[in-house]
């Protein structure tokens, strides 16, 4: 039985959330879009090697021949890049046993489980891990290694990326992973309509890729990427059956029932209820010991954290900051905390009136409540943010710092804009864009949450002292996404960024993403800033790139289309029993990064006996 | 026969009504393409994708006038089909939902329906027979207290204290569990829906025990030495009944709503839950089916009540 505090907060949280008329689909905790990228940190796992580092470098073999190529890992990005996920409790590695079944709460349930073909969030990617590999692996220490594959090779200048697989891999349905396999994943990923958003950018329309042999795949760059087997770490990496991904193509239901190569066998799913993976006794990289995994979404983050207390769960995935600090708080709780992923903001739509004025965007970031969040909602549990790094990251620009909590003059900015433009179409909303001297605007958000319907209360009291007419707009998380991919909102509350190297995160604000479907969301292209964008990526990670990202942080925040509010505090939360959740290794033996953006995998988690 | 024939006719009216309604709603309201062919049907701009909204618009009659689409999903709704779901991710047949749904539904309401017959039964018969004691006053405050609070507050009291708190009962639903763990695992929602009803039919069935143990039968039966508890069961308690099945038909359609909140706070994918997910997704077919199944669920069960009339009271037959 526990009596402790949170009780009340379950409590009071859930007769909160029943103001929303019952939380119900899909959305997740925060309610918020969850980016697709490859992220990643540095873990300060126990027991880390000391020359971890370096063994991950000679992993990737990259040409020693490069003078610029550092210590010689085209993919390592010297990972100074501050504060990994903080362990907080005791995850031991030991002698694993193998048996059981971990039956794990995620944050929300997912309309289908198909890298090439679902835009996978992270409950998606989380059951993801569970069925699928990736050709690359992102290491403790923050660099990528081969992992389906058996190296990954850049040529000179780093346009082309030579991918050679490791032998007789074969999927769950017994088909064999080969080049054909690798470029039927890339090619489907990249057909679809919103998937393939995070690949086109980077690639040429004709000669994408080219089968050297069976094994050997080429990945043919539009530019220099030295960076870009990140990218291979994450759902753009994830192999699937190209038997099964034919099929679900055909047969779109069969999105539910994933096959890839993973620790794990798709063995049942009750949408809403239970997806259940059990061990694959065959996978290529060694012994599997849980004998099954069963994924329950619950929404209600109060109702996920009381299942973990009482054990109805082993582990979950959790972000909201009053969770967190009561996960953290509970000593029989195995918390592994990363607070160096996504950050958690408002994002503006440029492309339309309003918010196609700067007068309006600087006033709305001016009127922004920041105080009042980070109070009342991240509890100082979730780090202030002011931008997409961390203040221990190399690439964090101290000189930037938000405005906000100034509604006069928010006030005098909203009634030049007015003035001017005031009676201009909010497509959005169908009305002026201002009504009695206020701009009117929407602000849009995933639910239900409950989490998420309070941040909206607590902008919308700031927003409205600084002269806006708010009006709300809840939709579950699918919905939410489309609508910014099409630019159909104003304001959306979101959650992104946190790759450990920046360059992941480029395809979320170059110019080349915008189009009728848009992954730079907001919509504002600055062509300086993709150069810049461009050059980090070909350069060795040191002044000059790190000086190049912050040029890029200081000219986000001087165009006001993000209002950043925290650091997104992400636990993977365990209970005592579970062990081994940071003893991943990669074949030639790295350890690998075990959480990443609220993501874990399972193929080296056991239960203590 | 005349009756019996206005009542079907009055059922079929009713019945059509609501998918009319419905139908026109749900098309007026929203764009069902987004869930077809999610960012595509808005990228209009791309001649491929104009292509592909307008091949989802024939193959789902979206491209028809709306009086002619009901009538066509009406024509397949009598048949048995109830169309495919508007997903983005394929379209499986909504059949394939409903079948995977309902029974969860319909244990929930099975087991409060019957738990609240127990409970409502025994406490109705020994609230008459203790009538205007401190017990019956006692009762009666605890009835009003049931009534009055919401659905959803009693769940989360009874999901925090029971539950939560004391760990006695599971606070979450596993669709794969073995049948009697779920059915443990439902004993709570059911207990949430079933004692509001169970407090109503107990006001209702004292009432109606009190007046009929004031019945000149009813002095005779005590007066020839008939003991009290027989005199509750064997003469008072049938006659008195009356008011309690109507309840019971009419709160049927309460507790199906009452459903779709529990099934939300004690996390149980039924149709409730479908249902709140298809409105938010603008899920068509879910939603219609879905609701025509409640109303001619609600539909049959009244008419199943008065068929139970006839039975209990045949002076309702002869009428």
């Amino acid at each position: 039985m526990r009596t402790s505090r949170r009780g009340t907060k379950a409590g009071i949280a859930a007769l909160m959330s029943f103001t929303l008329i019952a939380a119900a689909c899909g959305g997740n905790d925060d309610g918020e879009a969850d980016d697709d990228a490859s992220a990643t940190t540095e873990a300060d796992a126990p027991e880390e090697s000391d020359d971890a580092g370096d063994d991950a470098t000679a992993t990737t073999d990259a040409p020693d021949e490069s003078d610029d190529a550092g210590d010689g890992d085209a993919a390592d990005t010297d990972d100074e890049d501050g504060e990994g996920p903080e362990i907080d409790g005791d995850i031991p590695g030991g002698d694993p046993v193998a048996g059981g079944t971990l039956r794990y709460a995620l944050e929300a349930d997912v309309d289908g489980i198909n890298p090439t073909s679902s835009a996978l969030s992270s409950p998606g990617l989380m059951m993801g891990n569970a069925v699928f590999d990736t050709l690359t692996a992102a290491t403790a220490d923050g660099d990528f290694v081969p992992y389906l594959a058996e190296s990954v090779e850049p040529n000179e200048d780093f346009t082309v990326w030579t991918v050679t697989l490791r032998e007789g891999i074969t999927f769950h349905d017994g088909t064999p992973l080969n080049a054909e396999a690798v470029v039927k994943n890339f090619e489907t990923q990249r057909a679809d309509p919103l998937v393939g958003l995070a690949v086109k950018p980077f690639y040429p329309e004709e000669g994408a890729t080219t089968i050297v042999d069976d094994l050997t795949v080429q990945f043919n760059l539009l530019e220099s990427n030295r960076y870009a087997p990140g990218a291979l770490a994450s759902q753009l990496g994830m192999m699937a059956s190209p038997a099964w991904i034919d099929a679900a193509v055909a047969d779109p239901t069969l999105n539910q029932q994933p096959v890839g190569t993973g620790p794990f066998k798709f063995d049942s799913r009750s949408e809403d209820s239970i997806t259940t993976f059990v061990r694959n006794d065959d996978w290529w990289n060694g012994e599997v010991y849980l004998d099954k995994i069963e994924f329950l979404p619950v929404t209600d983050t109060a109702s996920r954290v009381d299942l973990l207390f009482e054990r109805d769960v082993q582990g979950g995935q959790y972000s909201d900051p009053a969770s967190v600090g009561d996960l953290r708080d509970d000593d029989s709780i195995q918390s592994i905390l990363d607070l160096s992923g996504e950050e958690t903001f408002a994002m503006i739509n440029t492309a339309v009136p309003p918010f196609d004025d700067i007068r309006a965007r600087e006033a709305l970031a001016l009127a922004t409540p920041l105080d009042n969040y980070r109070n009342l909602i991240g509890l100082g549990v979730a780090p202030p943010a002011d931008q997409a790094y961390t203040p221990d990251q190399q690439y964090y620009n101290p000189d930037v710092v938000q405005v906000g909590d100034d509604p006069d003059a928010a006030l005098a900015l909203v009634a030049e804009y007015c003035a001017e433009r005031g009676t201009e179409e909010n497509a959005t909303l169908g009305g002026p864009t201002c009504t009695d001297g206020k701009i009117n605007m929407e602000l849009q958000w995933s639910g239900p949450s409950v989490v998420q319907t309070r941040t909206a209360e607590i902008l919308d009291e700031g927003w409205k002292a600084g002269g806006f007419n708010v009006s709300f707009d809840e939709l579950p998380q699918d919905a939410h996404i489309q609508q910014a991919a099409l630019g159909q909102y104003n304001v959306v509350t979101w959650r992104q960024f946190g790759a450990s190297d920046p360059s992941t995160d480029n395809v979320w604000v170059l110019c080349r993403s915008i189009g009728g479907i848009s992954l730079n969301w907001p919509k504002l292209c600055d062509e300086e800033r993709d150069a810049l964008l461009i050059e980090a990526q070909a350069i060795e990670n040191g002044p000059e790139r790190v000086e190049k990202y912050q040029e890029v942080v200081q000219k986000i925040n001087d165009d006001y289309i993000y209002i950043f509010f925290v650091h997104t505090p992400w636990d993977n939360a365990f209970a005592e029993n579970v062990r081994g959740v940071c003893d991943r290794t990669a074949p030639s033996g790295e350890k690998l990064l075990c959480v990443t953006n609220g993501r874990n995998w399972f193929d080296s988690i056991y239960f203590e006996q | 026969m005349k009756f019996w024939v206005s009542r079907l006719v009055g059922a079929f009216a009713l019945i059509l009504t609501v998918s009319a309604i419905t139908f026109g709603a749900m098309n007026i309201l929203g764009d069902p393409l987004f869930n077809i062919l999610g960012p595509t049907a808005g990228d209009v701009s791309n001649p491929e994708s104009v292509a592909k909204i307008e091949a989802a618009e024939a193959q789902f009659n979206l491209d028809k006038p709306l009086p002619v689409r009901w009538a066509l999903w009406l024509g397949d709704f009598v048949t048995g089909d109830f169309g495919v779901q508007f997903s983005a991710t394929g379209q499986p047949p909504v059949s394939d939902l409903i079948a995977e749904r309902l029974p969860r539904s319909l244990m929930l309401l099975v087991m409060a329906q019957t738990m609240a017959v127990i409970i409502s039964v025994p406490w109705a018969i020994w609230s008459a027979a203790k009538a205007n004691s401190a017990v019956d006053r006692t009762s009666t405050v605890m009835t009003f207290l049931l009534i009055g609070m919401p659905t959803f507050a009693l769940g989360i009291i009874l999901k925090y204290g029971l539950s939560i708190r004391f760990d006695w009962f599971p606070a979450t639903f596993v669709a794969n569990d073995p049948f009697w763990t779920r059915a443990w695992q439902m004993f709570l929602p059911a207990l949430t829906l079933a004692l509001p009803s169970a407090a109503v039919y107990q006001r209702l069935l004292r009432t109606d025990l009190i007046t009929t143990l004031q019945e000149d039968f009813i002095l005779t039966a005590r007066s020839k030495g008939v003991s009290k508890r027989n005199v509750l069961f064997k003469h008072a308690l049938r006659p008195s009944l009356f008011s309690f099945i109507t309840i019971a038909g009419v709160t049927t359609g309460t507790l199906i709503g009452g459903a779709l909140v529990v099934e939300q706070i004690f996390r149980i994918p039924g149709l409730g839950s479908a249902i709140v997910e298809a409105i938010l997704r603008e899920d068509f077919p879910v939603v219609l089916a879905i609701v025509m199944i409640v109303t001619i669920t609600f539909v049959v069960l009244n008419v199943l009540i008065d068929i139970l009339y006839s039975i209990i009271d045949p002076r309702v037959r002869a009428s």
